[in-house]
């Protein structure tokens, strides 16, 4: 976990100092695509090697579709409290 | 993007369960947990480069905030309880909740923390969230406020789901949910591994 952390710590102190010229910015883009697209595979390779995730897809495709609902349904209620709350009034 | 994300990972799922032998997929884990920190520095330079995010910050008033605050605290309560309703630990179900839609991520940090079914879930999970917001945020927009129509949108609303925020609301809105958006971006990489770790 903290390979992670320490990695886009350091991400960001390049980000913020611009050590990357300005026009050079998008392949930083381009290498993110290219990095999530072999992660991807790799995880699909992972995926298609494991039997027990091929057989157990649909119930893995219900209860994702319950977290989406349950995390959704709250960030709305919750944000439309709060909006109603604090941040409406001093729009208008 | 979109295309091609399904399209690796469609190709991935093929390969692994028709052509490649059990040695080669057993060596992909090194390769991969490289490959995520890599593509995590990544994610950090564009987060740092986006300074021009807190000057959008300051005009918009810093309360703005709150949208973001708002969405966490709604996506942990909301994992909590469909991870209650499945009987999964506590830090799975707050891991998957903190992809706050961004897939592709979510997907591969908690395949390479956890284990690739979990990293599973939190790609679908993540997809149908995404799905949702397009569905919602035009009903959202007219029936509740603007504010709320970016709510399920969470990390995408910066990208993926600002087009439809923008049809559905106004200006000052696209702008509340760019920073939002860029909010939750930078929030996904640290949460996601800090509730994975946390241990009860």
């Amino acid at each position: 976990m903290w390979m992670i952390l320490i990695s886009l710590a350091i991400g960001v102190v390049i980000g913020l100092l611009k050590f990357i010229p300005e026009k050079h910015m998008k392949y930083n883009a381009k290498f993110q695509q290219i990095g999530v697209i072999l992660l991807l595979f790799s995880m699909g390779v992972s995926i298609g090697a494991n039997k027990e995730i091929i057989y157990n897809l649909k119930d893995m495709g219900i209860q994702s579709a319950v977290f989406a609902v349950m995390t959704s349904l709250f960030s709305i209620f919750i944000v439309f409290v709060v909006s109603k709350k604090f941040l409406e009034g001093n729009r208008q | 993007m979109t295309y091609i994300i399904l399209g690796a990972l469609t190709c991935g799922i093929l390969s692994g369960y028709f052509f490649l032998p059990e040695s080669i997929i057993s060596n992909i884990g090194t390769m991969t947990s490289f490959a995520l920190n890599l593509l995590i520095l990544s994610v950090g330079i564009d987060l740092g480069y986006n300074k021009e995010v807190f000057y959008d910050l300051r005009k918009a008033g810093f309360k703005i905030l709150l949208v973001p605050l708002a969405i966490v605290l709604g996506s942990t309560i909301g994992g909590i309880i469909a991870g209650f309703i499945y009987k999964m630990p506590l830090n799975v179900s707050l891991g998957i909740a903190s992809g706050f839609g961004w897939y592709s991520l979510s997907g591969v940090l908690l395949s390479e923390l956890s284990n690739v079914k979990i990293g599973t879930v939190a790609f679908l999970t993540n997809v149908f969230r995404e799905i949702i917001a397009l569905i919602m945020i035009p009903i959202l927009a007219q029936k509740l406020n603007h504010f709320t129509a970016i709510a399920p949108a969470g990390a995408t609303s910066m990208d993926s789901t600002l087009p439809v925020i923008a049809e559905a609301t106004d200006q000052e809105t696209v702008v509340i949910s760019f920073i939002n958006g860029a909010v939750l971006s930078a929030l996904v990489p640290i949460l996601v591994p800090l509730f994975y770790s946390i241990k009860i």
